[in-house]
C-alpha cells in the first residue's frame, strides 16, 4: 500500500466514526403500537401491521370514489364490494384489485331501479346482495337483489305499533344470519337493530343496550319521582346508546359496536341469539376515549375495531379482551386516516375504508404480529406445547409485552406445570389467574407433603403437651418449697 | 420488661382492669408505648413490601419506607397531641403519659392481626379473600374497642363524653392539620417577601 493510499485512508476511517450511526428502518409506519402495562399506561410495542398499498378509485379503475361508506368481502367468490355512496354505485373488485363490475342500477321486472344513497351491504352465500338505501329526504329502504341484478324484493320502513308515525327510517348497516333473518342497524335507533323476516316484516327489536348510568343521571332519576308529573316531564329522556356497526362472522355471531359512549363502558358487543352481549367486555383500557364505526373477526375470532374519534383500529383476542396491536391515527400520510369508516379482513390483510380520504389502505401483518398471532391461535386450538415457542419468540422481540406471559403461563396450566405459569401470570400481572395456578400448585404441594404436615402437627401438639407438663412440675416443685 | 409486655397483652384481653391500672396503679411504660409504635411502623412497612402478590396493590416499586414512617408514626402523634389538646379544653383526666400508652397499647390487635393478614397472603388464593377481610376488620374493631375503653377510663368519662372526645379529637387532628398547611403557604410567602425585599434593596444600590 503506497504511503498516499494509506494519507487517504485514514482521514477517511476517522471521518466514518465521526459520523452519526444511525438505524434506519427499511418499513417504518408513521404511528407506532403500544400495550398496556400493570398500571394500566401505554407502553410502547413493536408494530403488529404496518400500511401497505393506498387504494384509491382510480387504481381500482373507476375513477374518484365519492363518500365511500362500507366495504363487505364475499368469501364465497373472493370479491370486495365497495359501497361508493356519492357516486351511487357499488364497486366489485377481485383479490388483485381489478375491477369485476360496477353495479349501479337493478332489474324490477323490467322497471329499472337505481340506488339513491347506498350505505351498507351484506352479500349472502349464493350472492344474494343485501343493500340498504337511504334517500336524500324521507324513509330510506332496503333492496334484495340476485347476483345477476334482478330485485328480489325491496322493502321500506317496517311496519310495527313500536314504530312511530313520524320516525325516519335511516337503514345503514346490515346482516343476514344464516336463516334468512335480517338484522338492519339505522340511524338513530337507540332501541337496537331492527330485525325482520327474510319477507321483511318487523319481528322485534334485537340487543337493545342498556342505559348507561352515571351519578349526574341518579340524581335526575331521583328527581324525576319526587318533582311533580309536569315538572318531571321537562327533566331529559335517559336513552340507551345506539349502534353503530354491525358485523357477523363465519360462525354466525353477531358483533356491534356502539356510538357516543359517554362512560366508555360497552363499546364491543357480540350479541347471542336472544339479543344480549356474551362478551361483557366492561371499561377496557383501549375503550377509553374511543367511538368505534366498525368491527371485523377474523376466521380465528380475533376482533378487529377501528375508533373514529382518534382513527386507531385495535386489535384485540376473544378471551379477555386484550389489545394486541393498535395501529392508525389521524393523519394523511398513508396508514394514517382522516374518517375511517369500515374495516374488512381480505386475504389475510386487513381493509381500512376512509372516506375523505376516498381511499382503501392495506394493512399487512408484520413478523411481530404473525408470532403473536400464531402463538394465541395455537394456544384456542388447544396445542399447548406448540405454542410455548412462538410465546417465547415474542416475548423476545417485546419483553413489555404482558398478553404474552400470561398466554405462557396458561399454556403451562394447562400442561399442569403449575409453578412455571405462576411465574408467568407474575409477570404478565393477572392475579386472578395467578391465584388459579397457585391454588392448584398448594393443592399438589399439600398432596406430596402430607406425611410432613401431619408430622409437623403431631409435634407441635407434643411439644406443648411437654411444656404444659414441665410447668405443672415447676409449680409443685414451688408448692413443695414453700411446704 | 418481660412483665411489661405482659401487662401489654393483659390490656388487649381485659382492657377496663388494664387500663384502669395504668390510671390508678401507674403500670405500662412510655417505653413499652415508643416500642409498640415502632411496631406499628414496622408492620405497616411489612403489609405494604411482603403481602404477596396477589395482596400487594399498587407498583412494589414504589414503596417509601419513609412516607410510610412519617404517615404512621406521625398520625399517633397527631392523634395524641389532638387528644391531649381536647382533654385539656374538656377538663377530663387523662395525663399525657396515660394517652400515649392506651393510644399505642390499643394498636396491639390492629397489628397482630395485619401481621397474621401478610403471612397468610403469601400462601392465600382469590377464595381466601374474604376471610382474610374479615380478619382485618376483626383487628381493627378489636383495636377501636380497646381504644374506646382506654380512654373512657383515663379521662373518667361518661359513655356519652368518651364518644364526643373521640370525635373532637379527629376533628382537632383535622384543625392541626390545616393549620400545618397555612403555616407552610405563610413560610413560603414570609420568605418571597423578604426575598423580593433583598433583592429590590440590591438593585437601587
Amino acid at each position: 500500500m503506497s504511503k498516499l493510499k494509506r494519507a487517504a485512508v485514514l482521514p477517511l476511517v476517522l471521518l466514518m466514526l465521526l459520523l452519526p450511526c444511525k438505524a434506519v428502518f427499511a418499513d417504518e409506519a408513521p404511528y407506532r403500537s403500544y400495550t398496556y402495562d400493570r398500571f394500566h399506561n401505554a407502553v410502547p410495542s413493536p408494530n403488529g401491521y404496518l400500511p401497505g398499498a393506498q387504494l384509491f378509485g382510480s387504481d381500482l379503475g373507476v375513477g374518484d370514489l365519492n363518500n365511500p361508506n362500507d366495504l363487505f368481502v364475499d368469501k364465497e367468490r373472493n370479491e370486495l364490494y365497495i359501497v361508493d355512496t356519492g357516486n351511487k354505485r357499488i364497486v366489485v373488485v377481485d383479490e388483485d384489485y381489478k375491477l369485476v363490475r360496477v353495479i349501479t342500477e337493478f332489474d324490477n321486472d323490467g322497471e329499472v331501479v337505481t340506488l339513491n344513497v347506498p350505505i351498507g351491504i351484506f352479500v349472502d352465500k349464493d350472492g344474494t346482495m343485501y343493500i340498504t338505501d337511504q334517500a336524500e329526504q324521507g324513509d330510506g329502504r332496503v333492496l334484495i337483489s340476485d347476483k345477476d341484478l334482478k330485485i328480489r324484493n325491496i322493502f321500506g320502513k317496517p311496519q310495527s305499533d313500536l314504530i312511530t308515525g313520524n320516525f325516519v327510517y335511516k337503514p345503514s348497516k346490515i346482516v343476514v344470519d344464516r336463516y334468512g333473518k335480517i338484522y338492519i342497524q339505522a340511524t338513530d335507533v337507540t332501541q337496537g337493530l331492527f330485525c325482520l323476516t327474510p319477507e321483511g316484516k318487523f319481528l322485534n327489536y334485537f340487543g337493545s343496550n342498556k342505559v348507561e348510568m352515571d351519578a349526574r343521571k341518579l340524581i335526575l332519576q331521583l328527581w324525576r319521582k319526587i318533582l311533580p308529573r309536569q315538572a318531571a316531564q321537562s327533566i331529559i329522556n335517559f336513552i340507551p346508546i345506539e349502534y353503530s356497526n354491525v358485523y357477523i362472522d363465519d360462525k354466525g355471531f353477531i358483533y356491534a359496536t356502539a356510538a357516543a359512549s359517554t362512560t366508555y363502558e360497552y363499546q364491543v358487543m357480540s350479541l347471542n341469539p336472544l339479543g344480549s352481549d356474551v362478551l361483557r367486555w366492561k371499561r377496557l383500557d383501549w375503550f377509553e376515549g374511543s367511538n368505534f364505526k366498525d368491527i371485523y373477526v377474523d376466521e380465528y375470532g380475533f376482533i378487529t375495531a377501528v375508533d373514529q374519534t382518534r382513527g386507531k383500529v385495535f386489535q384485540v383476542e376473544p378471551d379477555d379482551g386484550t389489545m394486541m396491536f393498535t395501529f392508525g391515527g389521524i393523519g394523511s400520510m398513508t396508514g394514517l386516516f382522516t374518517k375511517p369508516v369500515a374495516i374488512e379482513g381480505f386475504n389475510g390483510k386487513l381493509l381500512v375504508l376512509d372516506s375523505e380520504k376516498r381511499a382503501i389502505t392495506e394493512f399487512k401483518l408484520t413478523t411481530f404480529g404473525k408470532a403473536v398471532r400464531d402463538a394465541q391461535v395455537l394456544y384456542m386450538e388447544g396445542r399447548y406445547v406448540e405454542s410455548i415457542e412462538p410465546w417465547l419468540e415474542v416475548v423476545k422481540r417485546n419483553a413489555n409485552y404482558l398478553f404474552a406471559y400470561v398466554g405462557l403461563g396458561k399454556a403451562y396450566y394447562q400442561l399442569e406445570d403449575y409453578q412455571t405459569a405462576m411465574k408467568y401470570f407474575k409477570l404478565g400481572y393477572n392475579k386472578e389467574y395467578y391465584s388459579e395456578a397457585l391454588r392448584e400448585y398448594s393443592l399438589i404441594a399439600m398432596r406430596s407433603n402430607f406425611g410432613y404436615i401431619v408430622l409437623g402437627i403431631g409435634l407441635f401438639i407434643a411439644l406443648i403437651i411437654v411444656i404444659r407438663t414441665l410447668r405443672r412440675k415447676r409449680v409443685l416443685i414451688k408448692l413443695g418449697g414453700a411446704v | 420488661m418481660v412483665e411489661e409486655f405482659r401487662f401489654l397483652f393483659y390490656t388487649m384481653l381485659h382492657p377496663y382492669n388494664g387500663f384502669d391500672a395504668v390510671k390508678y396503679e401507674r403500670k405500662g411504660s412510655v417505653k413499652t408505648a415508643v416500642l409498640v409504635a415502632l411496631l406499628f411502623f414496622l408492620q405497616n412497612v411489612i403489609s405494604a413490601a411482603g403481602s404477596g402478590f396477589l395482596f400487594t396493590y399498587g407498583d412494589p416499586d414504589k414503596i417509601s419506607v419513609p412516607n410510610i414512617f412519617i404517615i404512621s408514626i406521625g398520625a399517633l402523634v397527631f392523634w395524641i397531641v389532638s387528644n391531649w389538646a381536647v382533654d385539656s379544653l374538656m377538663d377530663a383526666e387523662g395525663k399525657v403519659r396515660e394517652i400515649i400508652i392506651v393510644t399505642t397499647y390499643a394498636l396491639m390487635p390492629y397489628i397482630i392481626f395485619s401481621l397474621a393478614n401478610t403471612i397468610i397472603g403469601n400462601f392465600a388464593t382469590n377464595e381466601l379473600r374474604p376471610f382474610m377481610n374479615m380478619l382485618s376488620i376483626v383487628g381493627m374493631a378489636w383495636s377501636v374497642f380497646i381504644l374506646f375503653v382506654g380512654m373512657y377510663q383515663i379521662h373518667q368519662l361518661t359513655f356519652g363524653g368518651t364518644v364526643g372526645i373521640l370525635l373532637l379529637t379527629v376533628f382537632g387532628m383535622a384543625v392541626m392539620i390545616f393549620i400545618l398547611v397555612l403555616l407552610y403557604s405563610l413560610y413560603q410567602q414570609v420568605y418571597i417577601f423578604l426575598y423580593t425585599l433583598f433583592s429590590e434593596i440590591m438593585f437601587r444600590m
